[in-house]
């Protein structure tokens, strides 16, 4: 008996076939805005859409609420009514879709209004739209960007902690750098973190390392790839300055053998 | 009342005097200056088609996949603030797919790979946290790379290469119409 060669034929099309260069381009400023709107009041700012494509693309703007996970990765989704800490319903803009010719750009407020009776305990909350373009003649994948808005209610305290820190051996010539830190605060940390590697008392090697925004009560673990450590005795120093007056550090020893 | 994202301030107060001058009154000024978060991307690979002909692979490669050009077909960039994060991510619809037939392919069927296009150029250019035939999420998004404090010093462009791939170990023979909603997404946190 001979088995069927197809077992099944499947052809998934996100869309029609494009020449190599594709004409879809868009782009979206601002994509982060910080808010300091009391209840009852409102606030906005202008946002900028611009087809930098060479066909027309049709603009819609979604609500989403985002967060980030415990390894640093930014999700977003659409909104999530039971997310206490999002303000995306309160978020709006005067047209959810339009049309862009190519090289035409838009501009418009986004506005937050937050009604009498929200908290007024200090705290953060965020929320914000997703900003796609899509062409106009044809379906397909398409370029977006996010404006993502940061509410602080009154003076919430930043406070972040380094909980745990080492760093393992990998392969003959290297190690991972694990770091946990946890938000311990009311407001979001938005962090520069520095790591440094010394043998000696001496400067080896020196990174900024990229780790989002940590929301109050979350933990953030740190996975670093160290290259190029020949075999001996080094020391790794994390440093994260997250606005405050004080630079949280930490530092711990390891030997490559 | 709120604040700007990115506001560069530099006040810079001079007072000149020379000896053999008269007298000059002292003069100062200032400048300041609003600098957004910003992003642009452009999309070199707009359709993603599979075939599948047996039913024993989990990472199905997208035809396309064969023909991304070197740059990337993930192309832009990003400034982000001095402690943002400037992040890229595939974001997907509800789905699911659906076949002629009735059958339907699931959106978290799919796989995303990022990898680096020799179109990375700038300061801190150098994407971290790369998906590996990751699945996607339906509604939602999945990150291909992020970019620690992108356009630090320079504007960071972006030169990204995205694969897609099928898992077909459960999927029903049928022809799947194009599903629209996919998207590219530059973010920064």
């Amino acid at each position: 008996m001979r088995l069927a060669a197809v077992l099944f034929t499947a052809a998934a099309v996100f869309g029609v076939a494009q020449p190599a260069r594709a004409g879809l381009s868009l782009t979206v400023e601002p994509l982060v805005q910080e808010l300091h709107v009391s209840p009852g009041s409102s606030g906005a700012f202008a946002v900028k859409v611009t087809n930098g494509g060479t066909e027309a693309e049709k603009v819609s703007i979604e609500p989403i609420d985002w967060t980030v996970t415990t390894d640093g990765s930014l999700q977003f989704r659409r909104t999530d009514l039971a997310n206490a800490h999002s303000i995306t319903r309160y978020l709006s803009v005067p047209a959810y879709q339009f049309v862009l010719a190519p090289g035409q750009s838009r501009e418009f407020p986004l506005s937050m209004r937050l009604p009498v009776s929200f908290s007024t305990v200090p705290t953060v909350y965020w929320g914000g739209f997703l900003v796609r373009g899509a062409s106009v003649a044809k379906s397909g994948v398409g370029p977006a960007g996010t404006v993502f808005v940061y509410e602080t209610v009154g003076a919430p305290k930043a406070h972040l902690a380094l909980k745990a820190m080492r760093v393992t051996q990998s392969g003959s010539s290297g190690g991972v750098l694990s770091a946990r830190l946890q938000n311990d605060g009311d407001a979001y940390a938005r962090v520069s973190a520095r790591l440094l590697i010394e043998q000696g008392g001496r400067v080896i090697q020196d990174r900024d390392l990229a780790t989002p925004t940590i929301f109050p009560g979350a933990l953030r673990v740190v996975n670093e790839e160290i290259k190029n450590l020949p075999p001996g005795e080094y020391r790794a120093e994390l440093s994260f300055d997250y606005g405050t007056d004080v630079i949280l550090t930490g530092s711990t020893d390891f030997r490559i053998h | 009342m709120f604040r700007k994202s990115a506001l560069a301030a530099l006040t810079i107060s001079g007072a000149v005097a020379f000896s053999a001058a008269p007298s000059f009154a002292a003069s100062t000024f200032t400048v300041a200056a609003t600098v957004n978060t910003i992003a642009t991307v452009s999309t070199a690979t707009s359709a993603y088609t599979f075939t599948s002909n047996d039913n024993t692979d989990g990472h199905l490669p997208a035809n396309e996949n064969a023909a991304i050009p070197a740059g990337g077909n993930i192309t832009g960039f990003i400034r982000t603030s001095k402690a943002g994060t400037g992040i890229i991510s595939v974001a997907s619809p509800a789905g699911p797919l659906t076949g002629s037939g009735g059958a339907t392919i699931a959106i978290a069927s799919l796989q995303a790979t990022c990898a680096v296009g020799t179109s990375n150029a700038g300061i801190n250019a150098v994407p971290t946290g790369l998906a590996s035939q990751l699945a996607l999420v339906p509604s939602a998004s999945v990150q291909c790379a992020k970019y620690n404090q992108g356009g630090t010093g320079s504007t960071l462009a972006v030169g990204l290469l995205l694969s897609l791939f099928l898992d077909d170990t459960s999927i029903i023979a049928d022809t799947y119409a194009a599903l629209s909603g996919f998207s590219i997404t530059a973010s920064a946190t």
